[in-house]
């Protein structure tokens, strides 16, 4: 079992690193964009100069890249170009806010995913199967931005129930934290469930019709049991396999949402480094939610394999 | 034809019919097929594949496919009917008073959950047990199915075992309510032949001391010589003959059966391939008028063109205009 | 069996196989249509201000009403399909080519080029999505054609990595092995050969990255990072909706709608498409 996550987690530091590495790249694209942004289209070539001398963008790219990598692991993210702020407090500040933002739609989704889609598996030629399925097929197309204005619309202008934005502590005041993530953690969880949905649906499929559901029904199990005891957890494994991708999607979306709900995490800090084009802002959370992503994929993994017996165990000596 | 309720017999099957829906209508997959085991027999149905040998076998259990549909024809567990059930009724019955050894045992086995669980499942569905109690008796019975170390490998995951423990755990999760009827479909294909031994002697066991009727469906010729009571021979979803096994390989009467046993090396040693016989099994749906072997038969004639019954041979019966005369 | 029983079977027949495939293709067809008709379909000018009378619910003269500078929301809604379809069909088409010309390179010259290859997508893929195409935008500059690029470098290592697997597979296959033999270069044996025998599952892969295109350009959009105004995209007239929620709340629902019917439109096509190769698929494996 050790091996087992210790193994993933080899593989996980080079992933990240790859990760940086196209960060890096993608916010550099085009040189001596990050002087002339901060110092606005006026900018004399002089100043530039001692703008990009200042702050070490004159050396070459790679140099940059460890510099910039060595001083990260540190935790050392820099200074924002706007207000020279710390970076790294800021992002710490903030982490908590995405976190909980992350949780909350994963959980909805699965809450959603999971149940929905083991009945219409069970229910495979019925038309509770179609009706979920189309169900599915029809949220999934919906942009989860769109929905988040609809559901501002309905839940916050129309029916006054739910704030449109803001945010406050957990620990400050439970209840209207939770009114306040409702909304945000909908419009993210929602859409990707259908999508879980239908990767729920596929794998119970497979598990219901394997023989060892077949043995359970001839030693009399009723459905109930078959579909708890003998195919949820067998199902479970593919599903978080697969999902595991979908989680990465959801995660992404946070760049998004925060910025609707005006939510101060870590995604809508990405927005807020392009807006102002605060070069070190930008790519230090882009890298924390790269790797928050990365993260999630991984630990969702670890779980799946810990579920499956095959993969704990070893075979023992035949007898 | 009246059927008599013999309920001195474990299981009998009268004018059994399955069929699947089809594009061009109904295709017949077993056709009036009757048998009967008694307490204590070890019977036997060989054939290819295709024949419906186990499709007759889930249709005891209430197993069938989804589309498949029981056209007419009635089974009796004991005197009592098993077509027509509720849902309930039939799973009283599963896993207590009828056990099913399916061929892959690997397959057939639940990869997470810990084997004394399986085994033990049926004390908990059945009898209401705990499950501490459940797991305790699983112990026992992979002990009576001659596994070492029981208490160890009752812990273990079904992966971890081999294919010979992985199919006596599954004649152990079978026989946990000392069920009256043992359904075994295949139950030693994919094994090698000192394992395939060791199963059918425990299955021998079994019998001999529970007084069990075993249902044996199989391809494998040597198999129902050395182990079997009586045999019944179907092919394309009919039974061609039937009877004592020693009557069936001393003169067999059926051309389909003689030229079964002629294509095996020799009726001791088993090999897992089987036919060389010239031409295929129909598919269900290109069945021809009258005997369904006649096109493959050497003995065939015009007469074959109508569907042979059964000659009154006694215990040794075969659907033959032409059967051989017996020695 | 009476002539109405046999046309409603055959018409249920065709209707569980291609009813995915139909739905998807009228919201499709509608989309393109809107996209290359738009001068001919859209009764107004999407850009004609008339600020008196701006925000006025769907009318008579605005079938959907009008926007915060009196814009007729139904003409702009049709324009902007044109931008999505645009941005869209060169991301895919980036993604597709590129994707597909490396994933065929790395699987049939294998070894050394195909693991340098693979590792190059595998980086792209570490990312998320949404977050590359928007650090790209900002880098590059925000207009639509970096909108394009940027979507299509995204696209590049999904196509690629369907394009190796496939093409693994052809490789397997006698013909292969029989133009080798009688000499033909790598280069022809590609292209003659192994293209158009696994074009057909990067065309199911292409429709559902269709409607991902569509998905990233209007959320671009709808950050201020890509169509600009007075540009109308979906993503930024639901953006602007928005801020006019409360007064006028079809700024932003029907752009959404619209997006929502072509993302689903490109889905339903997918899935389609997908159903009705399958079998294909299962023969050629």
């Amino acid at each position: 079992m050790i091996r087992l996550i210790l193994t993933r987690l080899a593989l996980f530091v080079p992933t990240l690193l790859a990760a940086s590495l196209i960060l890096f790249i993608a916010i550099n694209v085009v040189p001596g964009s990050a002087a002339r942004s901060a110092l606005g289209i006026d900018a004399t070539p002089q100043a530039i100069m001692r703008f990009e001398a200042l702050n070490g963008l004159d050396q070459p790219l790679h140099v940059q890249y460890f510099e910039w990598l060595g001083k990260a692991v540190k935790g050392d993210f820099g200074r924002s170009f706007q207000n020279r702020v710390d970076v790294g407090p800021e992002i710490l500040k903030r982490l908590p806010v995405t976190l909980e933002l992350a949780l909350l739609a994963f959980l909805v989704a699965n809450v959603i995913a999971v149940p929905l889609g083991a009945i219409a598996a069970y229910r495979h030629g019925h038309p509770a199967d179609s009706v979920i399925t189309t169900c599915a097929t029809i949220l999934g197309a919906v942009p989860n931005f769109w929905l988040a204005t609809l559901l501002v619309l309905v839940f916050s202008l129309k029916l006054r129930l739910l704030p449109a934005g803001g945010f406050t502590p957990f620990l400050q005041d439970p209840a209207r934290n939770l009114t306040q993530m409702i909304l945000p953690a909908v419009s993210l969880g929602l859409v990707s469930s259908a999508l879980l949905l239908r990767i729920m649906r596929a794998s119970m499929l497979e598990v219901l019709s394997s023989d060892y559901i077949r043995t359970a029904r001839a030693k009399g199990a009723p459905d109930g049991t078959v579909i708890t005891r003998h195919a949820l957890r067998n199902a479970t494994i593919p599903y978080l396999t697969v999902g595991a991708v979908e989680f990465g999607f959801l995660f992404g979306g946070v760049v998004i949402i925060e910025d609707i709900f005006r939510l101060p995490g870590i995604g809508s800090l990405v927005l807020v480094g392009i807006i102002n084009r605060d070069y070190p802002v930008l790519i230090g959370s882009a890298l924390v939610v790269t790797v928050a992503v990365l993260a999630a994929n991984m630990l969702v993994d670890i779980i799946a394999s810990l579920l499956d017996p095959r993969q704990v165990h070893s075979k023992s000596g035949a007898a | 034809m009246t059927v008599e309720c013999n309920s001195s017999a474990t299981l009998e099957i009268s004018n059994l019919s399955i069929e699947f829906p089809g594009r061009t209508g109904p295709r017949r997959v077993v056709e009036r097929m009757s048998l009967t085991v008694a307490p204590g027999e070890i019977v036997a149905i060989i054939g290819e594949s295709g024949s419906g040998k186990t499709l007759t076998a889930l249709s005891v259990l209430g197993l069938l496919p989804r589309q498949a549909r029981i056209r007419s024809g009635s089974i009796l567990l004991k005197g009592h009917p098993l077509i027509g059930l509720t849902a309930q009724e039939r799973r009283s019955i599963l896993g207590n008073r009828i056990a099913f050894i399916p061929q892959d045992a690997l397959r057939a086995l639940n990869p997470t959950l810990i084997v004394a669980d399986q085994v033990g499942e049926p004390f908990v569905l059945h009898r209401g047990t705990a499950w501490a109690a459940a797991r305790c008796l699983a112990v026992e019975l992979l002990r009576s199915v001659h596994l070492r170390d029981p208490e160890q490998r009752a812990k273990e995951y079904p992966h971890q075992y081999s294919g010979g423990m992985q199919q006596r755990a599954m004649v152990a999760m079978g026989l946990a309510l000392e069920p009256e009827l043992l359904i075994a479909d295949e139950p030693t294909t994919a094994l090698d032949v000192t394992v395939q031994a060791q199963v059918l002697a425990l299955l021998r066991e079994v019998r001999e001391e529970h007084g069990t009727a075993i249902l044996f469906i199989t391809h494998d010729l040597g198999l129902v010589a050395d182990f079997c009571d009586r045999v019944y021979v179907m092919y394309a979803g009919r039974v061609v003959e039937e009877g004592p096994v020693e009557e069936i390989f001393v003169s067999p009467r059926h051309p389909y059966t003689y030229a079964l046993l002629s294509a095996t090396p020799s009726v001791g040693e088993r090999t897992p391939e089987l036919l060389a016989i010239p031409g295929q099994i129909p598919q269900p749906h290109e069945l021809p008028e009258g005997c369904a072997f006649a096109p493959r038969c050497v003995r065939a004639e015009a007469r074959c063109s109508v569907d042979p019954l059964f000659d009154t041979g006694g215990a040794h019966r075969t659907r033959c205009w032409f059967p051989e005369r017996r020695s | 069996m009476s002539l109405s029983t046999e046309m409603a079977r055959s018409i249920r027949w065709t209707w569980r196989r291609h009813g995915i495939l139909s739905i998807g293709g009228v919201l499709v067809g509608l989309v393109v249509l809107a996209a290359l008709g738009a001068d001919l379909i859209a009764p107004h000018s999407p850009y004609e201000l008339d600020v008196a009378r701006m925000l006025q619910p769907p009318s008579l003269v605005n079938w959907l009403g009008t926007d915060e500078v009196g814009r007729d929301v139904f003409s702009r809604t049709i324009y902007a399909a044109r931008i999505s379809v645009e941005v869209a069909l060169v991301a895919v088409g980036v993604g597709l080519v590129g994707g597909t010309l490396i994933g065929v390179f790395a699987a049939y010259f294998g070894g050394f080029v195909d693991m340098a290859l693979m590792r190059l997508m595998e980086l792209l893929f570490s990312v998320p999505a949404i977050l590359l195409a928007v650090i790209l935008m900002a880098s590059l500059g925000t207009n639509i054609l970096n909108a394009m690029i940027a979507i299509g470098i995204i696209f590049i290592p999904g196509f690629a990595r369907l394009a190796r697997a496939t093409t693994m597979d052809a490789l397997r296959q006698q013909y292969i092995e029989a133009a080798r033999v009688i000499g033909m270069s790598d280069i022809r044996i590609i292209f003659r050969e192994i293209l158009p025998n696994i074009l057909a599952p990067s065309l199911v892969e292409a429709a559902v990255a269709f409607a991902y295109a569509v998905l990233l350009e209007s959320a671009l959009s709808f950050l201020g990072l890509g169509a600009q105004p007075p540009e109308p995209s979906w993503g930024n007239m639901i953006n602007t909706g928005r801020g006019f929620m409360a007064q006028a709340p079809w700024l932003g629902i029907v752009p959404g709608t619209a997006l929502f019917l072509c993302v689903l439109g490109f889905n339903l096509l997918g899935d389609g498409l997908r159903d009705l190769l399958d079998p294909h698929l299962r023969e050629s494996q």
